[in-house]
């Protein structure tokens, strides 16, 4: 089992003691490259995360306030937008699997509320997806969508993060009085009418997770609608 | 041999994907667009070239019984330490990148050569072949997912070459076209070098 | 979440199949599949690598890793527990079934790195299967393998003879074989849920 004539390498413990210098060699590396970065990489995620929810509200705040939509998403003053306009609220509801605990309302002046934004989960083809979705108050119409988490194919099934996949769902209507709207799928070239979603060709899989995630979450909504108003008027 | 040898050998003459028949998972998932065929072939080399070199540092001290862990362990590692380095510095390129991580650890490829070269020969000549490799590897995925992307979407490297008036293949949107195409290639080469060995 | 171990077992091994449907574990695929005997060798290999493995790090992740909080080790333990599970299987077809050792070759160290192992592994997280789903997934995982490569090697057992051109012969046709199963097995996508 040895190399040379080395008595220590001819020794029954030396494989051992081999791999447990080389684990504890890398596997020390590694840690300490995490753990300079893991602060980095956090802070990263929920500056992004924040960014995303401002976006979803974007064009309804720069409408009321006269603020330049650029202005609003700016990256480097996410925080101070952040505060001004976004409240986190926390319900406590074992009803609810699509769509997280832990919401977010829009408002000018911790005002009228502008709109819900619910970040909502469910499986896509290789793993789950997360999306941010931002709602009318009386959860009647979505006002803006995003996925913001995804581990579909590159080029493929990831291609639902795109802009033109994404903004389809912009002003859909979600629920009218107590039912939920049902979405279909149609070509990528065809024309969507208002329950059609124009899927990304070749990502059929993807396409119909992302509405399951979305007709899910709005029966959930649905259900929740009661609890959240008097949760609101407090 | 000399160092112009083990290049030329590893990235044409032993070709990993269409000599060995290796790295074959990859070369399906990330052919779809020429952009992720290159951010994949160039993790797979800077990998080759760091677990090479490694694994040929320590090969005399590395006993037989341990050596797959040990190839595994150090390969992973490379893996991990670009993978955090991206997310961290940049994050873009990192997201790009997210879904093949586990792609590049498991590439046949790689293991490959630390067991067939890296495991025998001095780090010089190992980083050697590892780049040689990977640059052969390279090739091989910007060709095919130059015609996937071609014929599946119209554009390469994200640039729209083909206009609205080319129907879109779907057929090469999906896996089972690298295949076929992969194919084509093989048989291309090996005629060539049936030709000339005959010629 | 709630999808019983037993439907999971059948979907890995039809409808969802590790190699045909999510093109995993092609490398050896492709290479042993020259011969029914070292095909269904390498297939019971990967039977037991991917059961024994898939357990053994599905306790390590939750009993070690999710508590003391080093998730981000994930990667490099899941590869040194199937390395070190191949080692011993390695060892021990050397010592009991020579002849397989020595047909096998190279292959049998490349299960390590069989990405059908590690995604699978991988799977078993991302869709947070219970420790009984996860053996029925990863055990059926490994049977949809060993009947993928049985199909692959019985097809070029039966077309050796015929007039391929040279220039395909081998790897070429099975690429081509593959990629028409594949095509095939994309017809059984999304019949049943796996996740």
């Amino acid at each position: 089992m040895s190399v040379s004539g080395n008595g220590i390498m001819d020794s029954k413990f030396f494989p051992v003691v081999f791999m447990l210098i080389l684990t504890v060699i890398f596997v020390g590396i590694l840690a300490a490259f995490y753990r300079a970065s893991e602060k980095g990489i956090e802070q990263y995620k929920q500056q992004t995360y924040k960014l995303q929810i401002l976006s979803l509200f974007a064009d309804t705040l720069s409408v009321l306030t006269g603020i330049e939509k650029a202005e609003l998403t700016d990256p480097v003053r996410v925080q101070e937008n952040y505060e001004k306009y976004i409240r986190e609220v926390n319900i406590s509801s074992d009803q609810i699997k699509t769509v997280s605990s832990r919401y977010f309302t829009a408002s000018i002046m911790q005002d009228n509320v502008l709109g819900y934004c619910f970040d909502i989960k469910g499986s896509g083809l290789w793993g789950t997806m997360r999306g941010l979705m931002a709602v009318t108050p009386d959860f009647s119409k979505i006002i803006n969508f995003v996925i913001y988490d995804q581990m579909e194919t590159p080029g493929l099934g990831s291609r639902v993060t795109e802009d033109w996949f994404k903004q389809q769902f912009a002003g859909k209507s979600l629920i009218s009085g107590n039912a939920v709207e049902d979405f279909s799928l149609v070509q990528e070239d065809a024309t969507a009418n208002a329950a059609e979603i124009r899927q990304v060709t070749g990502a059929t899989i993807t396409s119909s997770a992302v509405l399951k995630i979305i007709v899910s979450a709005a029966a959930e909504l649905r259900d929740l609608r009661p609890d959240l108003k008097g949760e609101q008027d407090e | 041999m000399n160092k112009k040898d083990i290049f030329i050998t590893s990235a044409f003459k032993e070709n990993s994907v269409w000599k060995q028949i290796l790295g074959i998972c990859s070369s399906l998932a990330v052919t779809n667009l020429m952009l992720n065929s290159l951010i994949m072939g160039l993790g797979v080399i800077f990998t080759l070239i760091f677990s090479n070199l490694t694994i040929s540092a320590i090969r005399s001290y590395t006993p037989r019984s341990v050596r797959m862990m040990a190839q595994v362990l150090i390969i992973a590692s490379y893996v991990i330490i670009v993978d955090i380095f991206l997310r961290a510095n940049l994050p873009d390129i990192s997201k790009q990148l997210g879904p093949y991580v586990g792609l590049i650890i498991t590439n046949c490829i790689i293991m490959g050569r630390a067991e067939a070269f890296a495991a025998k020969n001095n780090p010089m000549d190992s980083v050697i072949d590892g780049l040689g490799t990977g640059i052969g590897y390279t090739l091989v995925l910007l060709c095919i997912s130059a015609v996937r992307e071609l014929f599946g979407f119209g554009s390469l490297f994200g640039w729209q070459v083909l206009g609205s008036w080319w129907l879109k293949w779907s057929v090469m949107v999906m896996a089972p076209s690298a295949f076929f195409l992969l194919a084509i290639m093989i048989w291309l080469i090996n005629d060539h070098y049936y030709k000339v060995k005959k010629g | 979440m709630d999808i019983s171990p037993i439907v999971l077992f059948w979907a890995a091994i039809f409808t969802s199949n590790v190699l045909l449907t999510n093109f995993l574990g092609m490398c050896s695929y492709l290479s042993v599949s020259r011969e029914m005997e070292s095909a269904f060798g390498l297939g019971v290999a990967v039977i037991f690598v991917l059961t024994i493995t898939c357990a053994l790090n599905w306790l390590v992740y939750y009993y070690l890793l999710v508590p003391l909080n080093i998730i981000y080790l994930q990667y490099i333990i899941f590869i040194i527990v199937i390395a070190a599970t191949v080692q011993l299987l390695e060892l021990i077809i050397e010592r009991f079934v020579p002849a397989l050792y020595y047909t096998l070759g190279i292959f049998l160290p490349l299960i390590t790195v069989n990405c059908a192992i590690f995604g699978v592994a991988l799977f078993m997280i991302i869709r947070n299967y219970s420790f009984i789903q996860t053996i029925a997934y990863a055990a059926g995982s490994g049977i949809g393998w060993l009947l993928a490569i049985l199909m692959l090697a019985g097809i070029r057992l039966k077309i050796k003879d015929k007039m391929i051109p040279a220039g395909l012969q081998g790897a070429g046709i099975s690429l081509i074989v593959t990629g028409i199963m594949a095509l095939a097995f994309i017809g059984f996508s999304g019949i049943v849920n796996v996740q």
